[in-house]
């Protein structure tokens, strides 16, 4: 017995150790929120906090502040960003930029899936990439894997307002794209696996392995509070909050922008940064001629992603402003994705958007406007001050 | 002499001594799990 007990004492002390780090953590993660400076965070492009994590955006929103979900375009390639609109005391609330390459509608549905219900009339901005509908399988497995988060993953399950038809949608995809290497997210493949499944022998399974499950979203959660305090901790002290000190004067922005833009362009066919044209672009006509001619826009997996964000931010009582990005037609017309493909994308996610009630913000006929994007495919200075304009007003900034 | 006398009871006492590394084990686990992150995948810059 007493031998037992030398056993057990080291689990139980275990035990006793991580429920007091966790509730310290928090504690002290809702305090360093308060008063640390956190636009470092706001402007980190590859943040886990922001990207993969729930408690500090659960924060922000509550605080009213805008999460702006995107890819790419969120990288910082030119002085015009949501962070420099909004996050320079010129707005009311600051912006949140989330996400960066591939990370995609259901990556974006998880994390709106995973914010606290109890948060009122959060700020939602979807920015929507052509490109994201280029694959006909939507988002690849690695690439999914790359963004995939387990605490946004058990926080959308385990909410109570998402209807058990999206949650088994979300779920099947899940496990399609970790079945492939899973790594270090082989207990959320077996969570989804048995997700699913509903006969006696499975019951009987789910219910041993629900201690498993249970420790593991600590863990998780755990690891979530711990990321946030490691970068919080790194942040410089606020000696007083940051409040709205003056307004965004667009008309000087735009000329700005336009003055940036030609600097940055030089001369070249497309209009675009001079650098990415001359690596990616020159004398490469013959390459990208008729590249893309077998992408079918249209039958994009990705489009039911899409639908499942939008059908979860309706049972949450979330609406987002949906921004489509354009694409740079003068050049995705050589490569074989004519006008009439893209205008045809453009309205299927009009409509879809359209339908579930949600805000859009259309740009199509921004596409080949100059200094509107930076590349073929990313907002340059003129688009960046045009988006976020709108923003701006949409917001009532 | 306090902590001499401690010493000299944990080695001769096996069984604490076990007990006693197996916790800071634990907890070591548990610190770095709680602040390291899941290894992230390489990441590669598509650039179409």
């Amino acid at each position: 017995m007493k031998k037992l007990g030398y056993i057990i004492m080291p689990f139980v002390i275990a035990f006793c150790f991580a429920i007091g780090l966790y509730k310290y953590l928090e504690k002290a993660d809702a305090q360093m929120l308060a008063t640390k400076d956190v636009r470092g965070i706001f402007s980190d492009t590859v943040s886990l906090v922001k990207d993969k994590g729930i408690y500090a955006n659960d924060y922000w929103a509550k605080q009213g502040d805008i999460l702006m979900m995107g890819s790419s375009e969120l990288s910082h390639s030119t002085i015009q960003h949501p962070v420099y609109f909004f996050n320079t005391q010129r707005s009311k609330n600051m912006v949140v930029p989330i996400g960066r390459a591939y990370t995609q509608s259901l990556q974006d549905a998880s994390l709106v899936g995973s914010l606290d219900n109890s948060i009122k009339d959060k700020k939602v901005v979807l920015l929507i990439s052509m490109q994201w509908f280029m694959e006909k399988n939507g988002v690849t497995p690695h690439h999914f894997q790359t963004r995939f988060s387990p605490v946004l993953f058990y926080g959308f399950l385990d909410n109570p307002k998402i209807s058990r038809e999206n949650k088994l949608e979300y779920v099947e995809r899940v496990k399609y794209l970790l079945s492939k290497k899973p790594g270090e997210f082989k207990p959320e493949l077996l969570y989804a696996n048995y997700y699913t499944k509903n006969s006696t022998g499975d019951k009987v399974v789910k219910i041993l392995l629900k201690p498993y499950f249970k420790a593991r979203k600590f863990a998780v959660e755990l690891k979530d509070l711990g990321i946030t305090y490691r970068k919080l901790k790194e942040a410089n002290n606020l000696s007083e909050p940051l409040k709205k000190e003056k307004e965004v004067n667009w008309s000087y922005e735009r000329k700005l922008a336009d003055k940036m833009a030609r600097d940055r362009v030089g001369k070249n066919p497309y209009l675009i940064d001079k650098g990415y044209y001359r690596r990616y672009l020159k004398g490469k006509e013959k390459v990208f001629e008729n590249r893309y001619g077998y992408v079918n826009l249209l039958k994009s997996k990705e489009f039911d992603d899409l639908g499942l964000f939008l059908d979860v931010c309706k049972d949450l009582d979330v609406e987002p402003v949906v921004v489509v990005i354009p694409a740079k037609g003068q050049f995705y017309t050589k490569t074989g994705i004519t006008k009439d493909e893209r205008f045809s994308y453009y309205n299927k996610v009009e409509q879809l958007v359209e339908n579930k009630g949600f805000k859009y913000i259309d740009l199509r006929n921004k596409e080949d406007e100059k200094y509107y994007l930076r590349d073929i495919m990313h907002l340059g200075t003129k688009g960046w001050v045009d988006v976020c304009e709108k923003l701006y007003k949409e917001f009532d900034q | 002499m306090f902590v001499k006398n401690f010493i000299k009871n944990l080695i001769s006492n096996k069984l604490l001594l076990a007990s006693i590394v197996m916790t800071i084990c634990l907890v070591l686990a548990i610190v770095t799990f709680a602040f390291a992150p899941f290894k992230e995948l390489p990441f590669v810059y598509r650039e179409f």
